[in-house]
């Protein structure tokens, strides 16, 4: 039930400042594209473009072979979900797990009747491994990375095609980023999703994605499968993002350490 | 600063860098002397049986004892809430409001400062930095508002801050966040410390940003010979820049040693667990062909490599009915600029051929005769 997305020669504008340079790029099906890139090279401009939160200048954007324009259609609202950085800034605090589960449901009248919804929200909050009576707490009793698991199932909620996650794990310790990681890619194995997973951490990226974009200042520097570019970067910012990298002093034993999925 | 300036800075600190590392490692190995410092000379900073608790009794950092000596650095590391900003905060006298010692003590006879995590947030945003860092100065080193400004602009060349700041002083928020927390690092120098404290310096910035500023850190600690305790969440960051490490969980100190011993043997599952939860990445091909070590290593990513592409193969041409995906490169995307304008127009099958060419022409492959050389 996934698609494609397409982007051509788009350009986004602030103002008089160009914040997006006719960027072009392509996401196959059930792949996921990794953005890489210092802050203020249009990572966020470009996914905010996709959702359609802002209305880029030039270019076009397809998914599934349909156009993304100004004035979405409901149907393609619902196919594009994002996922924020911070949890405690996108959950509303004064709603309830099932408030916020149940809203995104009832807009697009996925579910008939109450017992349904109730019934789809427990299922999301399975899917996401939360207990099931989550559903009447607040997003305040929760800790940090159950808080983006909420936040995960309320994107899954509506059933995307195409699923945006804006560094999803920057604002989580490292076990627990470990663990979020873990549970979106198995979710992303099972519901067959197109992912656009922005992040500035390589090792994250190394983790989830197929294919890796590389921006700078509003432009693609590289675009290449991601065991090639993690071995033989090719231009120089990429090589000089990977050098960038702290690493372990020790080599030995790194390798086995790799999350493999 | 242009990125190939910044690379060359970045050379150049890295092979300063390996040099102090080199110096740190025999200090390791050798176990009688913890580190490379003296251990005859008595120790700066001693806590002992640290225990931080709140007025409503709750215990937030229990019995930590560590004793840092001139020139060394205590890499505390920990997840959220085990209590390691805290014990920074009680080296420091900055306990928050009801946070009381209630059993043991920190001792120091030296000076100290700190770098916080958020430098737009340890700055004062209606005060150009020039005057914020001058401020300090003429506090801290008695002097008057001329000569501070002069140590002021000092400094700021010292940390690598544009000269243009001398006559156009300018607030932060017209800073970027790499450039404030040079601010912020300033500010601390001029406290003249012995003891630099460091929040997560680098927990905010870009990895390329991050990368300059661990440097320019090691690169002050070489030059002016302060100790350090530095307090991250990333057990890579912490491993390059302290000598030993102590790590904690939930207030309380669940191992300590040199850094090479606990990361390489670690003793505690706490421990193991976030040496686990690093995301490691394989080893660029150029890194790994100079390190006759690694090679194996390498080697087996290749491998790997290949049959991840083997793998992922079918399924891109699968799904993808495009001609791009029958060709020999393995990107089954296509991504590039546009040539013109009027290319807008084109087909989509064209557009793809002529992008695919001008990717190739822009981003020349690295060959394998070049495989072996060190980019660096």
């Amino acid at each position: 039930m996934s698609a494609d997305l397409r982007i051509e020669h788009v350009q986004v504008r602030y103002g008089g400042f160009t914040a997006l340079h006719d960027l072009t790029l392509h996401v196959p099906a059930n792949t996921t594209l990794g953005l890489v890139g210092e802050s203020g090279s249009g990572k966020s401009t470009l996914a905010r473009a996709v959702a359609g939160l802002i209305v880029p200048a030039e270019g076009r954007m397809t998914l599934g072979g349909r156009a993304l324009d100004k004035r979405r259609s409901r149907e393609q609202r619902k196919q594009i979900q994002m996922i924020f950085q911070n949890p405690d800034a996108s959950l509303n605090p004064r709603h309830s797990v099932r408030g916020i589960l149940s809203e995104a449901l009832l807009f697009h009248k996925m579910t008939r009747g109450r017992a349904q919804t109730e019934q789809r929200c427990r299922e999301l909050l399975e899917q996401v491994r939360l207990p099931a009576d989550s559903l009447d707490k607040y997003p305040h009793e929760f800790s940090g990375g159950q808080r983006q698991r909420i936040a995960i199932a309320r994107a899954l909620s509506v059933e995307p095609e195409l699923l945006i996650a804006d560094e999803p794990t920057s604002a989580l310790d490292v076990s627990v980023q470990r663990d979020v990681l873990e549970l979106f890619l198995e979710i992303r194995e099972r519901l067959k999703l197109t992912v656009l997973f922005i992040s500035h951490d390589l090792g994250v990226i190394h983790a989830v994605s197929d294919t890796v974009a590389v921006m700078r200042q509003g432009e693609l520097v590289e675009f290449a499968p991601k065991e090639r570019f993690f071995v033989r970067p090719e231009t120089e910012y990429g090589r000089e993002l990977l050098a960038a990298v702290p690493k372990m002093p020790i080599a030995a034993g790194s390798a086995e350490r790799n999350l493999t999925f | 600063m242009s990125a190939r300036e910044s690379m060359n800075m970045h050379e150049k600190d890295a092979a300063a860098f390996e040099k102090a590392g080199k110096l740190g490692k025999f200090g390791m190995s050798d176990k009688s002397g913890k580190t490379g410092t003296d251990a005859s000379e008595p120790p700066i900073l001693v806590a002992d049986d640290l225990t931080l608790a709140t007025a409503s009794g709750q215990t937030l950092v229990e019995g930590i004892g560590f004793a840092l000596r001139r020139g060394e650095s205590i890499g505390l590391v920990g997840e959220s809430g085990s209590g390691k900003s805290l014990t920074l905060r009680a080296v420091l006298g900055l306990l928050p409001k009801g946070v009381t010692i209630t059993r043991g003590s920190v001792r120091h006879s030296v000076r100290s400062a700190m770098v916080f995590q958020d430098p737009r947030g340890a700055l004062d945003p209606l005060c150009p930095v020039v005057k914020q860092v001058a401020e300090v100065v003429r506090y801290r080193q008695n002097k008057n508002r001329r000569e501070a400004r002069a140590e002021a602009l000092k400094l700021l060349g010292l940390l690598g801050l544009p000269e243009s700041l001398a006559r156009e002083d300018r607030y932060p928020n017209q800073l970027s966040g790499g450039q404030c927390q040079r601010i912020v690092i300033a500010l601390a120098l001029a406290c003249r410390p012995d003891i630099l404290l460091c929040d997560e310096p680098t927990t905010a910035l870009d990895v390329t940003v991050q990368r300059q500023i661990i440097d320019l850190i090691a690169r002050l600690q070489s030059e002016l010979g302060f100790a350090m305790i530095f307090v991250t969440h990333n057990l890579a960051i912490a491993a390059e820049m302290c000598s030993r490490l102590i790590v904690m969980k939930q207030g309380r100190v669940v191992e300590e040693g040199p850094s090479v011993d606990v990361l390489t043997a670690p003793r505690d599952p706490y421990t193991r667990m976030l040496i686990e939860a690093l995301l490691q990445l394989p080893e660029t091909a150029g890194a790994a062909g100079t390190d006759p070590a690694l090679t194996g290593n390498a080697n087996r990513l290749n491998g790997e490599r290949t049959d991840a592409e083997a793998a992922n193969h079918p399924s891109l041409s699968g799904e993808d009915g495009s001609g791009a995906s029958t060709s020999d490169e393995p990107s089954a995307v296509e991504a590039a600029k546009a040539p013109s304008e009027s290319a807008e127009n084109a087909a989509r099958k064209e557009d793809s051929a002529i992008s695919d060419s001008e990717t190739e022409s822009q981003f020349p492959t690295l060959g394998s005769n070049t495989e072996g050389e060190d980019p660096r």
